[in-house]
């Protein structure tokens, strides 16, 4: 299937990165981050100062214990980290260095239930997603649909491409324990122009997406291939990469503890994609490839990323990319010619003017303005009504950043999710 | 925002151009078949301050005479906008909207040249308060602010909005002088070959200052849709319904049912307010099948009162005002059909 993805005039935030992975990056630290986690309360398991190996379950889903998150390297626990509400913000875990990592036993005959228990025990069931909500799956429930996503289209990005010919045998290893892992179908979404060649036979549906930004969004995919609806079903979503680190569980019985990211942006003298450690420390990844003094490093995209900042200074769990743009002169400089005669606090956002930019970089069949309004002033059933299902903060991105009014609509689209999942609103009375 | 409000500005500029230079080329036409006298008033004297040759003007004593006709207007206007924004601003403690400027600006070429300045003082007080802050600025009134300064000022003092005193005076016929002759035409049985359409098109007529001229008109409108601030739907849409209704009432026959669509779209202030203030975002539809529900709507509205209702020729102030209001009904039906197509497509 070939669906057609209108492309949405582009950023120019410094040169594309090199199309060869030619670093490899240790980090002194590393560290699991509560954020990439949306709707699941985590509880701790290994204490601080408790040494780890790679592979050992640091935290664990309070309501599903059997969902893991396992440490990426061995080391020793060395913070744990608390906000408000006593909500995790992050465990750090030091390495030590010896690259101890446990060794999972790999079923014999891989089926639905194995598959799924190896998946729990070695942590990588967490990089499964749902839509709608954006959450970890419920090991107990079927989706309708699973994604596995091998497009990637945000500003900078690495291009899977290279990164899956590069580790060719363990992704269509980890596509066919997909195949096993659901009976609903398995998608494979890619960019029109890189053609996969998979191994026969296989029920895998390929669906060929632009190659222009937001063609690489899930939502996008979702939307023209099983679009979510009130009836409460969901469909599971798998980044390319986890997917490699699952066909190197399967025939090593040791997950993937490395990504391949794209470091770029504005402010890196050298853009290029380099492998490092799950979650390692932005400051470790970025030491040395910087060309200016003053800079802001994003964990993700300059369109959805995370400025990297305090105890949240590490590379995002669905993050593929580390871009550093070169930050202006002084923070004061984008104030509107309105702050001659400012009275405000300045902290406000404007009012959302409706322009026909918002509608053109919409997700596909969603009234852009109807729902900003929703979102903004906390409507509920009516966001939901109007599709809010369908997404999480990354699909709003582009409306966040073409808005006029300087919202941020992402956070308010995740109180929302929120909001419905704790009230069991997702079906329609 | 910032960029929203640069761009509208460089999109009035052409319009801004062609009333400075329009409005002092009539008045000076008007003085010269006078033989030079003028009508009193404080505009006459200090043109005579300023030494206008009046007889055979230059240039330059055109521009004169039109900026002594609009940047008094425009100054009384920006300055009451500016006294109530800044007066919100201070207590709602939110930003100064320099976006009162680009008010300022809408109202003042939608006046007519001999305007009073009580009216105007009034029109954007009133406009001011209860379209704009009280509801707390732009992106969350419903109305566009220089559009309800003007129709409070039509609805206040009927006769205010009538062409300058000293020129051909019409009474009765508010907004265009063009739309006054084909009336008076039509009831007296004159030659209808006092102007041109072209004269209309390039804005050599009299009328309301910013109105005359389509021509500045397009180029405005040609900025506001590559700055992608205008709409083209509501654009298009208002062309369709003013094109649909034009060619229904030529079938009908019969006076100025007679009027082609071509004068329509020069006539009176539909081009302008078509363009600036139909399509402000804020006012308008914000839905894409809205904006065209919307767009013809309005031009549909806009030639249909014009025909069938003598007394109010220039129908485009009310007819956008009634469509402004409408809007919200146009977006929740757009909803309404969004929301329920959605839950039978994917159960």
């Amino acid at each position: 299937m070939r669906v057609n993805i209108k492309k949405v005039p582009g950023l120019r935030i410094g040169n594309t990165p090199d199309s060869a992975i030619d670093a490899s990056k240790s980090s002194r630290s590393c560290s699991l981050l509560g954020r990439d986690y949306p709707g699941t309360r985590l509880q701790v398991l290994a204490d601080e100062a408790s040494p780890v190996k790679a592979g050992e379950a640091v935290l664990c889903d309070r309501q599903r214990p059997q969902v893991l998150l396992t440490s990426p390297v061995s080391g020793t626990v060395t913070a744990v980290r608390r906000g408000a509400r006593r909500r995790l913000i992050s465990v750090e875990i030091t390495s030590d260095g010896k690259g101890d990592s446990i060794q999972f036993d790999i079923p014999a005959n891989p089926d639905r239930d194995s598959i799924r228990h190896l998946m729990l025990q070695s942590g990588l069931w967490a990089t499964l997603r749902t839509r709608p909500f954006g959450h970890i799956p419920d090991p107990g429930r079927d989706p309708k649909a699973l994604l596995v996503t091998a497009i990637d289209t945000q500003p900078l990005a690495p291009d899977p491409a290279v990164i899956i010919s590069e580790y060719d045998n363990q992704f269509s290893l980890g596509l066919k324990t997909l195949c096993d892992l659901v009976d609903t179908p398995v998608h494979l979404c890619k960019a029109a122009n890189v053609e996969f060649l998979l191994e026969e036979p296989c029920r895998v549906r390929v669906s060929s997406f632009g190659d222009q930004h937001p063609a690489g969004l899930v939502g996008r995919h979702i939307h023209s291939l099983s679009p979510i609806g009130f009836n409460g079903k969901e469909v599971w979503h798998i980044n390319y990469q986890d997917v490699i680190s699952l066909g190197q569980l399967f025939s090593t019985g040791r997950p993937w503890y490395e990504r391949v990211i794209s470091l770029a942006g504005s402010a890196v003298k050298n853009p290029r994609l380099m492998t490092v450690p799950l979650g390692a420390a932005i400051d470790d990844i970025t030491a040395g490839e910087l060309g200016t003094k003053s800079f802001r490093v994003i964990s993700g995209s300059v369109l959805s990323g995370h400025t990297s900042i305090g105890h949240e200074a590490s590379l995002g769990q669905r993050h593929r990319q580390v871009t550093a743009l070169i930050e202006a002169s002084s923070p004061q400089s984008n104030a509107s010619y309105g702050s001659l005669f400012y009275a405000g606090r300045g902290d406000e956002s404007d009012a959302l003017i409706p322009t026909t930019d918002l509608d053109s970089v919409a997700p596909p069949g969603i009234l852009a303005v109807p729902l900003l309004r929703a979102l903004i002033v906390g409507d509920v059933e009516r966001a939901r009504d109007l599709g809010a299902l369908e997404l999480v903060e990354e699909d709003l991105a582009l409306l966040s950043y073409t808005c006029p009014g300087k919202t941020d609509y992402g956070p308010l689209l995740r109180n929302m999710l929120d909001q419905i999942y704790r009230e069991g609103l997702s079906t329609r009375g | 925002m910032d960029r929203i409000r640069t761009i509208r500005l460089l999109a009035i500029f052409p319009v801004l151009i062609a009333a400075v230079g329009n409005t002092g080329y009539q008045y000076l036409l008007a003085l010269a078949d006078r033989g030079g006298k003028g009508g009193g008033g404080w505009r006459d004297e200090f043109s005579r301050f300023l030494n206008i040759d009046t007889v055979d003007p230059s240039g330059l004593d055109i521009i004169a005479v039109g900026l002594i006709h609009v940047l008094p207007v425009f100054a009384i206007a920006f300055i009451f906008a500016g006294f109530w924004e800044r007066i919100f601003s201070e207590k709602r403690k939110r930003r100064f909207d320099t976006g009162v400027i680009y008010t300022a600006l809408l109202f003042t070429l939608l006046m007519p040249p001999g305007v009073a300045f009580f009216h105007i003082a009034f029109g954007m007080s009133f406009a001011m308060v209860f379209a704009h802050g009280i509801f707390g600025g732009e992106g969350k009134s419903f109305l566009n602010p220089a559009l309800v300064a003007v129709a409070v000022i039509q609805i206040s003092f009927p006769s205010a909005l009538t062409d300058h005193p000293l020129w051909t005076s019409l009474n009765g016929f508010a907004g265009s002088k063009n739309l006054a002759l084909y009336h008076q035409q039509i009831s007296d049985g004159l030659a209808w070959s006092e102007f041109a359409w072209w004269d209309a098109f390039l804005g050599t007529t009299q009328g309301l200052m910013g109105t005359t001229s389509v021509l500045a008109v397009i180029a405005g409108a040609a900025v506001l849709m590559y700055g992608r601030i205008a709409s083209w739907r509501l654009l298009a849409g208002q062309l369709i319904g003013l094109i649909l209704v034009a060619t229904i009432t030529n079938m009908i026959g019969g006076g100025i049912l007679d009027m082609p669509w071509y004068w329509h779209l020069v006539m009176g202030s539909f081009a302008f307010a078509a363009v600036f203030i139909a399509t402000d975002p804020s006012s308008s539809s914000s839905t894409n099948t809205g904006r065209w529900l919307q767009g013809i709507l309005a031009g549909a509205l806009i030639v249909f009162i014009r025909v069938v209702n003598p007394s109010h020729p220039d129908s485009v102030i009310p007819v956008l005002l009634l469509v402004s209001m409408l809007a919200p009904l146009i977006d929740h039906v757009v909803v309404w059909f969004n929301i329920r197509r959605r839950a039978l497509r994917h159960g």
